[in-house]
């Protein structure tokens, strides 16, 4: 008997016409590790509220969720520690403020003797190694240290399953994969099953026992992922979420097992494909720092030093480089926000920046979609009704514009802050991050929007994590490293120059070895 | 002392800043303020008094100024400003009241090293169970607004270019900012509340409170220095004697077995810090 067992579940929101969920059926065994992917909007956040009883959301279900062999609303309050839940965000995740009381926080609402919550702490840090962490504010943590406190909160309660609603979304990539990493290892240590909704399915698909694939609201593909990657493949609107070796393993036609790492793709003799792209024709530089050095404090350590970085006409340059690394910092200083303490900046004449900020959310200051776009622009003055239109049009934003900001998906909240920074008519624009979080048909929407952006003439500089998407849109690629830029080439050239902080299609290539 | 247990560091604040506070004795109150000085350059390096160093100096000079020139009590006059005695008692006075406030502001500013947010809290527990976990939810959420409001600033500063700044332009401004910084504030708010029903908060009424501090065997030892110190000053104190009256007539600074004795004790009293520092010291000097 399976732990978990849904069938024929329907849900639709109070106050709402259409079912979220419609019709849903799977079984989740003991101890394993169920991937659940699906475009934005087929209702995974949704269908893992329905087995978390506590934060289900108001409205009509039906269909009967068994949990051991019984249905899951004729258990009392035992599901709080049976069945765990992983949050998205890891600020807002983590109510207290130190990691010590963060940690007791669960034990404390069931009422665990100080004694007892001592010693489920004391072993629980020893085996995460989180005794550094203990002592310092939540503030002071990075994301990936902020979801393993989370993980580790849930697991003091010493659930049986675990459900995780997108946790590396967050995350930049080194984060993402020990984080991933780690929670394959709770699962094969204890047997824990692991529910995991995600959209990044090219380090999932490996590690994954079962992979369930939602669309619309409908289970369109579940079993082995080999068996789901094929489904997948199949249809070519869903292609994108296909891992990348896969993807070419499918479309190579052979034989045999699918691979979903480069290990497995090497030993089935798979080589990847580049799409051709046509190189831009700028040569004229708008922006150019010499010797940037830059620290926050008289006594913090350089955050830049000694950086020099061009960016000409109509190109686009990815810069890349690890958390912390200064990335967001050359932004700031590139805005006028701080000013280096050496160097110097020279903005062509004429060229005004615009910035998007990591998070779309801190770009909304209205309370519709209609007013971000058409009062705004009216509000700076440059509203222009046709060429306005154009742009909703060209976003995909209509059926959105009478929506409160707050409201819209993650991807489309990222194409209304762009769009309201496009209104400022900015000729270089900064993005920071724009594809966190995203799922891969946004970032296919979302690559072609900024080749068209180019052909108007704008130049783009996008700090990211993103190697498979700088491969895709960028012209340019840096790295920043020890405060300053360590590498400024073509896109090609860099990643054929890089062994490890390189795309599939570079790892496996015959001239690397 | 940081390490020690909040009800041993409550009432080593308590000692150290019920006594200036009570006790107008020159000899005492200098005693306070210099070891207090020590102690504070021990706990944190004195980056506490440099920074509020300005402030703590300007109310000491303010109460030795103001009160000379409004109380005209005492016999020995100075000299007659704007026609009003300025005597030597009401400068004493002034003096002492500069030297107690001094005393008590350094007092809490080590209190503020050793007994940091997290011991208040257990202090407050055993008294109030939902108000301290509120207020817990609250001192969390200080820093994040802060940060938040940082980046809403630097946003909202490139999206709305205006150089202008007329008054009224600047609060439109400022209260357009302080909108975005509630809504996403809420936004939070309701994943953080989820997260919290996910971990079972409000299942049961009663919660416990985890706290790592443990009672040991110094804390009882302390605790009882403390509280027989407490009580031998007391005891120094209300038996008469080393009270140092300024008004009317000013007492001549007696010396004496009694006041030596309440000096030496409270001396001790305010050293602990820096005697359980040389403590550790001297245990790992021995260990290599």
């Amino acid at each position: 008997m399976a732990l978990l067992q849904i069938e024929h579940l329907s849900f639709a929101f109070a106050l709402s016409q259409s079912p979220v969920l419609q019709d849903i059926s799977f079984d989740v065994e003991a101890g394993a590790f169920v991937l659940l992917c699906g475009t934005t909007g087929s209702g995974k956040t949704t269908l893992l509220r329905q087995l978390k009883k506590e934060i289900r959301p108001a409205g009509q279900q039906s269909g009967i969720i068994y949990y051991r062999g019984k249905p899951l609303d004729a258990y009392g309050e035992n599901t709080v520690r049976e069945i765990g839940m992983v949050f998205q965000n890891p600020d807002a995740q983590c109510v207290t403020g130190s990691v010590w009381q963060e940690l007791a926080f669960s034990l404390e609402n069931q009422q665990t003797q100080v004694s007892e919550m001592r010693r489920r702490i004391a072993e629980m840090v020893s085996f995460f190694g989180m005794e550094h962490l203990m002592d310092k504010p939540i503030q002071a943590l990075s994301g990936g240290e902020k979801q393993m406190v989370a993980l580790a909160s849930v697991l003091l309660l010493r659930p049986a399953m675990i459900l995780l609603d997108e946790p590396t979304a967050q995350l930049d990539p080194v984060a993402a994969r020990s984080f991933l990493q780690f929670l394959k290892q709770v699962n094969e240590e204890f047997g824990i099953t692991v529910l995991i909704a995600e959209h990044h399915t090219e380090d999932v698909f490996a590690l994954a026992d079962k992979v369930v694939f939602l669309q619309d609201g409908r289970v369109f593909a579940q079993g082995a992922p080999e068996a789901v990657c094929r489904a997948l493949y199949e249809k070519p609107e869903l292609r994108l979420f296909v891992p990348q070796v896969s993807a070419w393993f499918l479309e190579s036609g052979k034989q045999g097992g699918v691979p979903f790492t480069v290990k497995e793709a090497r030993q089935r003799g798979v080589t990847g494909s580049r799409r051709k792209r046509t190189a831009p024709a700028g040569t004229e530089q708008v922006l150019n720092c010499r010797g940037i050095f830059f620290r926050y404090e008289k006594h913090a350590p350089a955050v830049l030093q000694d950086l020099d970085l061009a960016l000409y006409q109509g190109e686009l340059l990815a810069l890349m480089g690890a958390n912390g690394a200064g990335k967001s910092t050359l932004l700031k200083l590139l805005l006028g926000l701080e000013k280096p303490q050496r160097g110097k900046m020279k903005i062509k004449g004429g060229q005004r920046l615009g910035y998007l900020a990591q998070n779309p959310m801190l770009h909304f200051t209205h309370d519709t979609v209609r007013g971000e776009i058409y009062e705004y622009a009216k509000e700076i003055g440059t509203y222009d009704a046709a060429e306005t239109e154009r742009l909703v049009r060209r976003f995909g934003l209509e059926e959105v514009l009478d929506r409160h900001p707050y409201d819209l998906s993650g991807g489309q909240q990222q194409k209304t802050a762009l769009l309201s920074v496009l209104l400022q008519r900015p000729t270089i624009l900064l993005l920071d991050e724009p594809t966190k979080g995203m799922d891969a048909a946004f970032k296919e929407e979302l690559a072609e929007l900024l080749r068209q952006l180019k052909e108007e003439g704008k130049t783009i500089l996008m700090v990211t994590h993103d190697i498979a998407f700088a491969e895709r849109s960028a012209d340019r690629c840096a790295m920043l490293f020890g405060g300053g830029i360590t590498a400024q080439q073509t896109m090609a050239e860099f990643f054929a120059d890089n062994y490890f902080y390189t795309t599939a299609y570079d790892k496996l290539r015959e001239e690397q070895h | 002392m940081k390490q020690r247990h909040p009800i041993t560091c409550l009432l080593y604040l308590a000692g150290t800043a019920a006594v200036p506070m009570l006790w107008l004795h020159p000899v005492v109150l200098a005693e306070s303020v210099i070891l207090l000085v020590l102690v504070n350059g021990l706990l944190d390096g004195g980056r506490q008094m440099k920074r509020n160093l300005g402030m703590m100096l300007i109310l000491a000079a303010m109460f030795l100024l103001i009160n000379p020139l409004f109380s005209h009590r005492g016999r020995i006059v100075l000299f007659t400003l704007w026609e009003n005695p300025v005597t030597l008692e009401s400068v004493v006075y002034g003096g002492l009241l500069a030297l107690s406030l001094l005393s008590v502001l350094l007092a809490f500013l080590a209190g503020n090293v050793y007994l940091d947010a997290d011991k208040w809290m257990y202090l407050f527990s055993r008294a109030a169970q939902k108000t301290t976990f509120a207020l817990l939810l609250c001192m969390r959420e200080i820093p994040v607004l802060r940060q938040r409001a940082r980046q809403l600033h630097a946003v909202h500063r490139l999206k709305y270019k205006e150089e202008r700044g007329g008054l009224r332009r600047r609060i439109s401004r400022g209260a357009r900012e302080l909108g975005a910084l509630v809504s996403w504030s809420l936004e939070d708010a309701l994943l953080a509340a989820q997260s919290m029903r996910a971990r079972g908060y409000g299942l049961h009424r009663k919660r416990t409170f985890y706290f790592p501090y443990r009672f040991r065997r110094e804390d009882a030892l302390l605790c009882g220095f403390f509280v027989l110190t407490g009580a031998a000053l007391l005891y120094l104190r209300l038996s008469g004697g080393l009270v140092f009256s300024v008004y009317p007539r000013m007492d001549s600074i007696l010396w004496g077995v009694k006041p030596a004795t309440a000096c030496l004790l409270y001396g001790c009293y305010l050293i602990t810090p820096v005697w359980l520092e040389l403590e550790e010291w001297q245990k790992w000097r021995c260990f290599k």
